[in-house]
């Protein structure tokens, strides 16, 4: 009950933030995702490794009050992919998942270049924390020989949450055009099974690069 | 991995029949039945390789009962397998019986079969429990098959074989046994039998059993027309024993192989042959006899003194006697020699055996005439009527109780024997003799009516004692009182015969004596007849008609006439008719006399020996004849019949 609250709240957040955002943004980069999973015997996988795939979004932020502080909502294309192999009984699990990814974040900016300078170019920083909604688009595992729909399965059926954290560098092309680069380290909170015992969360680092359109230049 | 519970199994049974695997091949992969736990799908069917495990069978019959339980401590391969074998585990205290003696006896068999995965800790789960729906050891040696148990190919049973509950066994092709056989029962054979082994009948007997009853003998041969049939390889010869008799000690008789050598060489062929040639002799020297009463019979000699010749007639029915006696002894003859041939006929016949024995005569059972007499082997004994008794005195035939017959005839009936004894009727017998006896004597009943002979040399025998001879003895005697010697009976005809010889040449002897003595006495007779007057008429008033005398003496040869009549025809016809009535009158059946029934149906036979007889008599007579006119005496031959 409390994911569905914080799910709805989400989206109405997001949909209040996309009306009166004040700059918007395109993003791609590379999303390094792996399982954190313990079985219900509270044992990891062993050679449980995590993979590079892209991902893709686009977002809108708004500062909030004229402060430093800015609120963000993301949507993007997450894909990730772990494999595991056990050589002890000879089978092997990879896993290639694509989520939608909805996120709202506040990010705190500093050493932002002033706007009314009339050559406002020049670098900020920002910190930033993510909340963070996971909807499953697709997945498929390979188990061994078989490859199976990942679609209605236990842990990958439910949205996933996510919180993320990290730090980005803007860079002010000129006052409405800005460049920046971002890591974002992300955990989920437990999904799955919970009454079962296994006990699965993802962790992503994800580097991204985008480009922001400032549609509303205050002084 | 160790607490991983198992939830599946694929197993394999496997019989294995083999004389070195005393238990079951068991295979199969222990699978995870606890699906292994990743993200999203969990991967089910996973094996446990490497793993060490305990394994424990129950085989349990119908009722769940454990018949037989081991454990196994074994690990699986790098696929989750195990291969072992049920039967060379570790019994368990549970187990009632080993594995050997499991009894498959057809009803339902389960195998149950528990897992650990532990072997230190160990804690069994249910593995697999499926009913074993097939004899899963077939080589096992307690097997019971409820209903039939068929098996195509060939079958190999490497330890007894038993069939109870007195079921049959039939087998439909043949049986091949290449080590002893024994029968603790009846065998019945339906069909032709070969024994191409020495077969030895030893009948457990518990006691010898009444001789004279059928199953006292080990040995019986029923059904058919015939009996034994003996064959030997190769042709028969006196190496051939067709049957041998043997004792305790040594061969006791035998029946062996003869051929026509060994027949001619056997001594009891030679013995017999020269029985029947002794019987031929005399009855030949019989009929020359009876031809010579003929001749004598048909002339007559008269001695006239002074006044010439006179002349007698012969006594016409003296005639027809002797010619009679001609023909009866002709008749005889003819039997005598048909014996020998009959004999030899069959003999060469019948060659193929002869019959070995240390027993030395042949012998028949002959009742007692006292059913309590008692006698001994060699007791001399008398023969009235059939009837045999210790008296000799006036017994018809003189015989000797047997001691060791090789044919014995006559068996009386069953319970009988008691009232018959065995009694030698030829051969070699052991006789009981009373003082010394020397090889070649006589032997006679001594007198006593004891059972004892007594010997006599041939030289001292006489003619009235001939038909008291029981035989000759063979062996000799020192004993001056009672001892056995080794006497021949039966061949007493042939010594007999020669007695007769002997006797005949002392009575010619005689009577060529008697002869010179009454030439003297007609030299006397003539002297004094010149020397006394009415001499002659005195002396011929003391006789009467002379009838034939051949040798008496001669008168003087001008006064001695003699008158030959020839033998006609007819007078042969009255001979053999004379012959017939008189052997009809003694009981003879003539019938089937092979004499006088080729008389009778052989009209050339009789032609030709009423031919032979009337030469014979007139060569007989021209013998006489010639004699006499030789001797200077008047010689008056008549052709004519006279009446």
């Amino acid at each position: 009950m409390l994911m569905r609250k914080l799910f709805s709240c989400l989206i109405f957040a997001c949909f209040v933030l996309t009306l009166s955002s004040q700059q918007i943004y395109l993003k791609t980069g590379k999303v390094f995702s792996s399982f954190d999973y313990q079985n219900s015997e509270g044992s990891s996988l062993s050679d449980l490794e995590g993979a590079f795939l892209n991902n893709l979004g686009i977002g809108a932020r708004t500062p909030v009050f004229k402060s430093p502080c800015n609120i963000s909502f993301e949507i993007s294309n997450d894909k990730f992919a772990a494999s595991s192999s056990d050589t002890l009984l000879g089978n092997y699990s990879e896993w290639d998942v694509s989520f939608l990814d909805l996120n709202l974040g506040v990010d705190y900016e500093f050493l932002r270049p002033l706007y009314n300078r009339n050559d406002p170019e020049g670098f900020s920083f920002c910190l930033k924390a993510i909340f963070a909604t996971d909807f499953l688009i697709k997945g498929k595992q390979r188990l061994n020989n078989q490859v199976f729909d990942l679609t209605g399965v236990e842990e990958f059926n439910k949205p996933v949450f996510l919180v993320k954290g990290g730090a980005c560098i803007n860079y002010y092309i000129t006052r409405s055009y800005v460049a920046f680069a971002q890591y974002l380290y992300g955990r989920s909170f437990l999904i799955g099974n919970y009454n079962g015992q296994e006990q699965l969360r993802y962790t992503t680092h994800s580097i991204s690069i985008g480009f922001a359109i400032n549609l509303l230049i205050n002084d | 991995m160790k607490k991983l519970i198992v939830i599946g199994l694929s197993f394999l049974l496997m019989v294995k029949l083999s004389g070195q695997t005393q238990g079951i091949n068991y295979q199969a992969v222990i699978i995870d039945k606890t699906p292994q736990e990743v993200p999203g799908r969990d991967i089910t069917g996973n094996i446990i390789p490497n793993q060490p495990v305990m394994m424990r069978f129950s085989i349990l019959d119908a009722a769940g009962t454990i018949e037989y339980q081991e454990e196994h401590s074994v690990t699986t391969d790098m696929y989750g397998m195990i291969n072992l074998v049920i039967g060379k585990g570790a019994q368990t205290a549970l187990s009632p019986n080993a594995f050997p003696d499991i009894d498959w006896n057809g009803t339902t068999k389960s195998l149950k079969v528990d897992l650990s995965l532990s072997e230190t800790d160990v804690f069994y789960t249910d593995f697999s429990f499926e009913d074993l729906t097939f004899v899963p050891y077939a080589y096992h040696r307690n097997i019971t098959a409820t209903g039939s148990l068929i098996v195509d190919g060939m079958t190999a049973l490497k330890s007894r074989v038993d069939v109870t509950d007195g079921s049959p066994t039939f087998l439909s092709g043949n049986l091949t046994v290449d080590e002893l056989t024994t029968l603790n029962n009846d065998l019945t054979v339906n069909a032709p039998s070969s024994l191409k082994g020495q077969v030895t009948i030893n009948p457990d007997f518990s006691s010898p059993g009444n001789k004279s009853s059928y199953e006292s003998y080990p040995l019986r041969v029923e059904g058919g027309n015939q009996g034994i049939a003996v064959k030997v390889d190769g042709s028969r010869s006196s190496d051939n024993y067709f049957v041998t008799f043997w004792d305790e000690e040594r061969i006791q008789g035998r029946i062996e192989g003869q051929t026509t050598t060994e027949l001619l060489t056997d001594p009891e062929y030679i013995f017999d042959n020269v029985l029947f040639a002794n019987e031929v002799i005399r009855s030949t020297v019989d009929v020359a006899k009876a031809v010579a009463g003929v001749v004598s019979a048909s002339s007559s000699s008269t001695v006239c003194a002074g006044l010439g010749a006179c002349v007698t007639a012969p006594i016409p029915s003296l005639i027809a006697g002797a010619i009679a006696e001609v023909v009866m002894e002709s008749a005889n003859l003819v039997l005598v020699i048909a014996e020998p041939i009959l004999y030899n006929v069959f003999k060469h016949t019948n060659i193929g055996v002869t019959y070995q024995s240390g027993a030395g005569d042949y012998a028949e059972w002959l009742p007692k005439s006292d059913p309590a007499g008692k006698f001994s082997p060699g007791d001399i004994v008398g023969v009235k009527g059939g009837y045999i008794s210790k008296n000799t005195s006036d017994a018809d035939h003189l015989m000797v109780i047997s001691h060791n017959p090789i044919v014995l005839g006559n068996m009386p009936e069953e319970g009988k024997f008691t009232e018959y004894e065995k009694v030698a009727f030829m051969g070699q017998v052991p006789v009981l003799v009373y003082g010394e006896v020397q090889p070649g004597d006589f032997i006679l009943p001594g007198g006593n009516n004891n059972g004892a002979g007594i010997a006599l040399s041939p030289d001292d025998i006489q003619p009235g004692q001939y038909s008291k001879i029981v035989g000759v003895a063979w062996s000799g005697s020192e004993s001056s009182l009672y001892g056995y010697v080794n006497v021949v009976v039966g061949m007493n005809a042939s010594y007999i015969a020669q007695l007769n010889e002997k006797q005949e040449k002392k009575i010619k002897e005689q009577e060529a004596e008697i002869n010179d003595l009454k030439a003297q006495l007609n030299m006397m007779n003539n002297a004094l007849a010149q020397l006394v007057p009415n001499y002659s008429a005195l002396m011929e008033s003391g006789k009467g008609e002379s009838t034939t005398v051949l040798s008496e003496a001669s008168p003087p040869l001008e006064e001695r006439t003699v008158v030959y009549y020839e033998i006609t025809r007819e007078q042969i016809l009255e001979g053999i008719s004379l012959a017939e009535k008189t052997l009809k009158e003694k009981g003879v059946n003539l019938d089937n006399h092979p004499f006088f029934k080729n008389m009778s149906e052989d009209p050339e036979y009789k032609e030709c020996f009423i031919s032979d007889a009337l030469g014979s008599v007139k060569n007989e007579l021209e013998k006489y004849y010639q004699d006499d006119m030789k001797s200077g005496a008047k010689v008056i031959k008549l052709t004519q019949d006279f009446e």
